[in-house]
C-alpha cells in the first residue's frame, strides 16, 4: 500500500495530467479467456510445440476474442497429450520426422484438418480455358506443334485485326482534299535550306584563290620533301645546315635553280603522274607476273615512253 | 527477497512428478492475468498477447526446475514476459523490414483498430501516447504505472539500475503528457 501511494505521489509530481487518468487498461480480453488459458498452455507443452521459440497455436478465428466454446474439451485433450508425450524442449525432434508428425508437433489443430483440397473445378475447365493446356497435355515434349503459337494466343490474332489508336471520323476521306489544298497554296512550298550555305558561297566565289594557294603549297612540299638536293643527301636533322648553305648561294644561282625546278614541276604537272624512284630489281619484282609480250604490247599501245611513270 | 510461501509450496509440488501438472496449472492461474495485461500493453493485439503469453509459460515450464529461489517467482516471470515481448516486437520489425517509427505507428494503428477504441476517452489517448515511447521506456512506464512495481524489483526484471529506471520513467511521463496535450 505504501508503494502504491509513493507511486501516486511521484506521478503527481511529474505530471498532474497523467496522474489524473484512470489506471484501468481499456483493452478487453475475450470472455473466459483466462479460465481456458492454462489448458491451452498445457496443450502446447504436451504436444512438444514449446521448444522456446516454437510456433504458437493458431490465432482464434475471430479477431479480438476467442469464440464461445473454443476451448471446451481442451483440458481433456491436453491431459491426454501430456501423458503421451514429453514436453521437454531439450529433446530434439527425431531426425527422420515425417511431415505428419512434424505438423502434429507444430500445430495439432491444423494436423487434424483433412488434406483434401476442398475446391472444385467445372468439368473440362482446363480444356476450355486454354487450348495450350490441351496441346501440352497430349504432346508434352518440347517440340512446338504446327500452328502452336496461333493457338497459344488467340487474343493476339484478334488484336491483330483491330486498331488500338483511333482517328477522327471521316479523317481519311477528307485527307486527300486537305493535302491538295495545302499543295496548291502559295506558302506551302517547302524551302530547302542548305545547312552550309554560307560556306558554299565563299568557296564558290574564291575557288581560284584556294586553287592557287594549294598549288604553291604543293610546290614547297615537293621541294623540301625531296630526299636529295644537288646530289647531296639531306639527313633528317640537318635543316639549319641548309639555311647556312643557302646564304652562301648567290641570287643568280638561286634564280637559275628555281627556273630549272619550275620546268621540272611543270612537266610533272602536265603528265599528271608521280615519280617513283625504283631500281631495276624493284621494277622486276613489281612486274614479275607480267610477261614480256604483254609489256611490249602495252608500250606499243601507249606509244611514248614518257607515258610510263616508271623507269 | 525470496519467493512467497505460496510460491514455495507450488514449486515443491512442481518438482514432484505426481503433482507437477497440477502445480503448474496453479502457477498459470495465479499469474496469467498480470502477465497477460503486461504483454497486452506492449503488443496491443489480443492474438499477439496470447501467443506471447503461451510462449512465456512454455519457457517457464522448461526452466522452472532451474529457478533459483533467491528472487520472487513473479519477478522472474515478468522478466521472461518482458524479454518475450521485446523479442516478439523485434521479430515483427524484422518481418516487416519496418523502421522504428513505422513500428510505432503500426502499434498505434493496432490501438485504433481495437473494437473498443474510443478516441474521446483519455485512457485510449494514453494508450496511443504509450505506443509513441521507445520500447524500454514503454516497459518501464507500464510496469510502474499499471503494475505499480517498485524500482528495486523492476531493476531485477530489466537488469537496469534504479537510477536509470527513474530517469526512463520520468522521460516517459513527460513524453506522454506532451502527446496528450498536443493531440
Amino acid at each position: 500500500m505504501e508503494e502504491r501511494e509513493e507511486i501516486s505521489v511521484e506521478l503527481k509530481a511529474l505530471s498532474e495530467l497523467v496522474s489524473g487518468i484512470g489506471r484501468q487498461t481499456p483493452y478487453g480480453a475475450p470472455v473466459g479467456y483466462f479460465e481456458r488459458f492454462p489448458a491451452s498452455v498445457m496443450s502446447r507443452i504436451a504436444t512438444n510445440a514449446s521448444a522456446g521459440a516454437g510456433p504458437a497455436l493458431p490465432a482464434p478465428s475471430s479477431a479480438f476474442q476467442v469464440p464461445e466454446g473454443y476451448f471446451e474439451g481442451f483440458a481433456a485433450r491436453v491431459l491426454a497429450r501430456i501423458k503421451s508425450g514429453s514436453a521437454s524442449d531439450n529433446t530434439p525432434p527425431p531426425a527422420a520426422e515425417t511431415a505428419d508428425t512434424e505438423l502434429a508437433r507444430l500445430s495439432p489443430t491444423i494436423s487434424r484438418i483433412p488434406r483434401t483440397t476442398p475446391y472444385r473445378l467445372p468439368e473440362g475447365y482446363f480444356d476450355e480455358l486454354s487450348p495450350v493446356l490441351a496441346v501440352l497435355r497430349d504432346k508434352p515434349a518440347y517440340a512446338v506443334p504446327q500452328g502452336y503459337f496461333d493457338e497459344l494466343a488467340p487474343v493476339l490474332s484478334v488484336a491483330q485485326n483491330r486498331t488500338t489508336f483511333r482517328v477522327p471520323e471521316g479523317y481519311f476521306a477528307a485527307l486527300p482534299e486537305r493535302i491538295l489544298e495545302m499543295v496548291a497554296g502559295p506558302d506551302t512550298m517547302a524551302k530547302v535550306i542548305p545547312l552550309h550555305r554560307k560556306a558554299a558561297k565563299v568557296l564558290k566565289r574564291n575557288w581560284w584563290k584556294y586553287s592557287s594557294a594549294a598549288a604553291i603549297a604543293a610546290c614547297f612540299l615537293l621541294i623540301f620533301s625531296r630526299p636529295q638536293v644537288g646530289n647531296k643527301v639531306i639527313e633528317g636533322n640537318k635543316a639549319p645546315d641548309i639555311a647556312m648553305a643557302l646564304q652562301k648561294v648567290s641570287d643568280q644561282d638561286m634564280q637559275a635553280y628555281l627556273d630549272d625546278q619550275h620546268t621540272i614541276l611543270a612537266e610533272q604537272a602536265n603528265t599528271g603522274t608521280a615519280t617513283l624512284d625504283l631500281n631495276e630489281g624493284e621494277v622486276q619484282s613489281l612486274l614479275g607476273e607480267v610477261s614480256d609480250n604483254d609489256l611490249q604490247q602495252y608500250m606499243e599501245e601507249h606509244g611514248k615512253a614518257d607515258d610510263i611513270a616508271t623507269n | 527477497m525470496g519467493v512467497t510461501n505460496q510460491d514455495t509450496e507450488l514449486l515443491l509440488q512442481f518438482r514432484d512428478p505426481a503433482t507437477r501438472e497440477k502445480a503448474f496449472t496453479a502457477i498459470i492461474r495465479k499469474y496469467q492475468e498480470k502477465l497477460y495485461w503486461h504483454i497486452r500493453r506492449m503488443v496491443v493485439e489480443h492474438e499477439d498477447a496470447n501467443d506471447v503469453l503461451q510462449n512465456v509459460f512454455i519457457r517457464v515450464w522448461n526452466g522452472l526446475d532451474n529457478f533459483r529461489e533467491d528472487s520472487q517467482l513473479y519477478t522472474w516471470l515478468y522478466r521472461i514476459a518482458t524479454n518475450e515481448c521485446l523479442s516478439f516486437l523485434e521479430q515483427q520489425k524484422r518481418k516487416s523490414s519496418a523502421s522504428l517509427d513505422e513500428m510505432e505507428s503500426g502499434l498505434s494503428n493496432k490501438v485504433i483498430a481495437d473494437k473498443y477504441f474510443d478516441p474521446n476517452k483519455l485512457e485510449w489517448k494514453l494508450q496511443l501516447a504509450i505506443q509513441q515511447l521507445p520500447e524500454k521506456q514503454r516497459v518501464v512506464f507500464t510496469l510502474r504505472y499499471y503494475d505499480e512495481m517498485p524500482y528495486e524489483e523492476m531493476s531485477r526484471v530489466l537488469d537496469t539500475s534504479e537510477g536509470a529506471l527513474k530517469a526512463s520513467y520520468h522521460h516517459a511521463v513527460k513524453k506522454i503528457e506532451d502527446y496528450i496535450l498536443n493531440h
